[in-house]
C-alpha cells in the first residue's frame, strides 16, 4: 500500500467515529451527508463499534478484527485488537496530544507525540489530531456519494473519498452510510486500481453508552513506558 | 487513530518485565515515568550502621530528552548514576531499544549495563549485558529484596538473552537464557484463555533442574492482576507470586504485594517479599514501598522507600470527563 492510503483510511475511520442522526426521505449529495455525520458527531457523548474483515498486505490476506471506543468531544479514541494474532490484546490510545500504544507480547507502551506523528505524515499519511475533527480532515478529500440502494427512509450510501493533492494515484477509501440512523455500516480500501486491500464491516454500534475517559485511557499500571 | 496498516507490521520493544537483567535497579526507573520529571527518593534499610551507611537519598531526574537521546540521571549520598536510552519506531518495520547505565559510588565502585531490544511482529528479542566491581546492595539497600532477583555478586558479568514468539492469539513460546552469576535457561509456552493465561516449561542451569508452571489473573475492570509460578525439580524448589490491584487508591494508583522463596538461588537473596503502593499526590505520584527477606546467611533484613515524582515541561493532557 502507499503512503497515502492511511490517510484515506483516516478520513473513513474519522467518518465511522461519528454518530447517528434523524434523517428524511431526500435526496443526499455527499456535503449532506456529511454534515449530518458532522452534527451527529457533537451530539453524541460516546460511541463504541467492532471493525472486522479482513485486509491484503504484502500479497498476504489477514483476517482483521478491533474494537474502538472513543468520546469524540475529547478527541479521545481507543482501539483494542483481536486479529490478526500478531496484534491481538494490543492496545492504542489516542488523544489530543499523544498516541500510545500498548504492546501485549513485551508488556510495553510506546508513547508518541501527535507531532511526531505528524512529522512522520509523509509515512503513515495519518494526523491524529484531524481524526475526530472531520470537516477539517474532508478539506484535503474530495468526498461524492457513489451510490445510493434500497428504499427510502433506509438508504445506504456509498462514499468515496480520494486525496485532493495532487501526484500519483494514491487509491480510494470507501465509507458505506445506512441512512437509518446514519450509521456507518462498512468501510473499503481501494488501491489505485481499484483492487481491495481491505474491508472491514461496522458491528456492535453503540452511541452514549456512558464511556468515560478514565475507562478509555486505562493500561496495565505495570506496563513499561517508552517515550519516542 | 493509528494507520491499520502500520499497526499491524510493527510496534513493540523489549520483551516482559520478569525477563530482564535487572542489573541497575536505580537508573532502571528512568522507564517507569510519564514525561519529563523529577524524582526524590529516600530509602532505609536498618542494618547496624548509621542512618547515612544504611539509608540513601537520591534526586533525579527521568526522561529528559536529549540530543536525540533519552536521558535519566541521578545524584544521591552514595553516588551518582546515568541513563542514556534511545528508541526508533519504524513503522513497518519494528521498533528498535538501545539503553546504557551507568552508577558510580563515592566511596569507588563503578557498575554499567547496556540493552538492545527490537521487536518485528509477533518476535521480542532483548540482550542485556552487565558489568561491577561493588555489590549493588552498596548501591541500593532495597535491591537486594527486588521482585525480579537480582544478581548479588561483589563483582562480576552477566549476560542476558531473551526472545519471545507470538505463535498464535492464545500461545506465546519464551525462552531466556542468563549467563553469569548463577548460569540457567527458561523456556516457557505461555497461554492464554482470556482473563488467565497460564505457562509452562523448563529451568535448568547451575544447580537448577526443574519443570515450571505458573498462572496470571487479570481482570481489566476492577483492575486485580494475580500470578503464581512454581519451579519443582529433584533438587529445586521455588515459589513466587504477585497480587495487584490498580485503581484501589485512586484514579491512576495501583498496589502491589509480592513474595518469592528460592532456595535454588546462590546469587539472589533466597527470600524476597513486599510491598508498592503508588498513587497521585498532587502534581505528581508517591510512591511507597516496603521490602524484606533474608539477608545473606544472617538472618532477615527489612527496609522502606519513598520517592516522589514531579512531571516537567509539558503537561500530559489529562482527558476531560465527559
Amino acid at each position: 500500500m502507499t503512503s497515502k492510503t492511511p490517510s484515506l483510511l483516516a478520513a473513513a475511520l474519522s467518518l465511522t467515529l461519528l454518530g447517528s442522526g434523524v434523517s428524511q426521505a431526500q435526496t443526499y449529495s455527499a456535503t449532506d451527508i456529511i454534515g449530518k455525520l458532522d452534527a451527529a458527531q457533537k451530539s453524541a457523548r460516546d460511541l463504541s463499534f467492532r471493525l472486522s474483515g479482513s485486509g491484503s498486505f504484502d500479497g498476504s490476506a489477514q483476517k482483521i478484527d478491533l474494537s474502538v471506543q472513543s468520546i469524540p468531544a475529547s478527541s479521545l479514541a481507543r482501539v483494542v485488537f483481536a486479529a490478526p494474532d500478531s496484534l491481538a490484546d494490543n492496545i492504542v490510545v489516542v488523544n489530543k496530544t499523544e498516541v500510545r500504544n500498548y504492546l501485549y507480547l513485551t508488556n510495553q507502551v510506546t508513547v508518541t507525540s501527535t507531532a511526531k506523528m505528524a512529522g512522520q505524515a509523509g509515512v503513515t499519511g495519518i494526523d491524529f489530531s484531524q481524526i475526530s475533527n472531520v470537516s477539517a480532515l474532508l478539506k484535503s478529500y474530495d468526498v461524492k456519494v457513489l451510490s445510493a440502494t434500497g428504499t427510502a427512509g433506509s438508504r445506504l450510501f456509498t462514499l468515496e473519498g480520494t486525496p485532493k493533492a495532487a501526484g500519483t494515484n494514491d487509491g480510494k477509501a470507501r465509507v458505506y452510510v445506512t441512512e437509518a440512523g446514519w450509521r456507518p455500516t462498512r468501510l473499503q480500501l481501494l488501491d489505485s486500481a481499484g483492487k481491495t486491500l481491505a474491508d472491514l464491516s461496522v458491528s456492535n454500534y453503540k452511541t452514549n453508552s456512558g464511556l468515560t475517559a478514565v475507562r478509555l485511557t486505562t493500561l496495565p499500571k505495570d506496563a513499561e513506558i517508552i517515550r519516542q | 487513530m493509528s494507520s491499520l496498516l502500520s499497526l499491524f507490521q510493527s510496534r513493540a520493544g523489549l520483551l516482559r518485565r520478569g525477563l530482564r537483567l535487572s542489573v541497575l535497579p536505580l537508573a532502571a526507573t528512568f522507564a517507569t515515568a510519564g514525561a519529563t520529571g523529577l524524582d526524590f527518593g529516600v530509602s532505609y534499610a536498618p542494618a547496624g550502621g548509621t542512618l547515612l551507611q544504611d539509608g540513601l537519598l537520591r534526586i533525579g531526574v527521568q526522561d529528559l530528552p536529549l540530543a536525540g537521546f533519552t536521558v535519566a540521571a541521578g545524584l544521591g549520598t552514595r553516588g551518582i548514576d546515568a541513563a542514556f536510552g534511545r528508541s526508533l519506531v519504524l513503522p513497518g518495520l519494528g521498533v528498535a531499544r538501545a539503553r546504557a547505565d551507568a552508577a558510580v559510588l563515592y566511596s569507588g565502585g563503578v557498575r554499567g549495563a547496556l540493552s538492545l531490544s527490537g521487536t518485528a511482529g509477533p518476535v521480542a528479542l532483548t540482550l542485556d549485558g552487565g558489568a561491577w566491581n561493588a555489590g549493588l546492595t552498596h548501591f541500593d539497600p532495597l535491591a537486594r529484596w527486588a521482585e525480579e532477583a537480582p544478581d548479588l555478586r561483589d563483582g562480576g558479568a552477566a549476560l542476558g538473552v531473551s526472545a519471545r514468539y507470538r505463535l498464535n492469539r492464545e500461545v506465546v513460546l519464551s525462552a531466556s537464557g542468563t549467563l553469569g552469576g548463577q548460569s540457567s535457561v527458561l523456556a516457557q509456552a505461555e497461554l492464554r484463555r482470556e482473563a488467565l493465561s497460564y505457562r509452562f516449561g523448563v529451568r535448568a542451569g547451575q544447580g537448577v533442574l526443574g519443570a515450571a508452571a505458573g498462572a496470571t489473573y487479570t481482570d481489566p475492570d476492577s483492575g486485580l492482576n494475580a500470578a503464581l509460578d512454581l519451579l519443582v525439580g529433584p533438587d529445586t524448589f521455588g515459589l513466587t507470586g504477585h497480587l495487584g490491584l490498580d485503581g484501589v487508591l485512586g484514579d491512576g494508583s495501583s498496589l502491589r504485594l509480592f513474595a518469592a522463596y528460592e532456595p535454588w538461588r546462590t546469587t539472589s537473596e533466597v527470600l524476597r517479599y513486599g510491598a508498592q503502593a503508588s498513587l497521585n499526590v498532587g502534581a505528581g505520584t508517591l510512591d511507597l514501598e516496603g521490602y524484606g527477606g533474608t539477608r545473606g546467611a544472617a538472618g532477615q533484613g527489612f527496609g522502606l522507600k519513598a520517592k516522589y515524582l514531579l512531571p516537567l515541561g509539558t503537561p500530559e493532557e489529562t482527558p476531560a470527563q465527559p
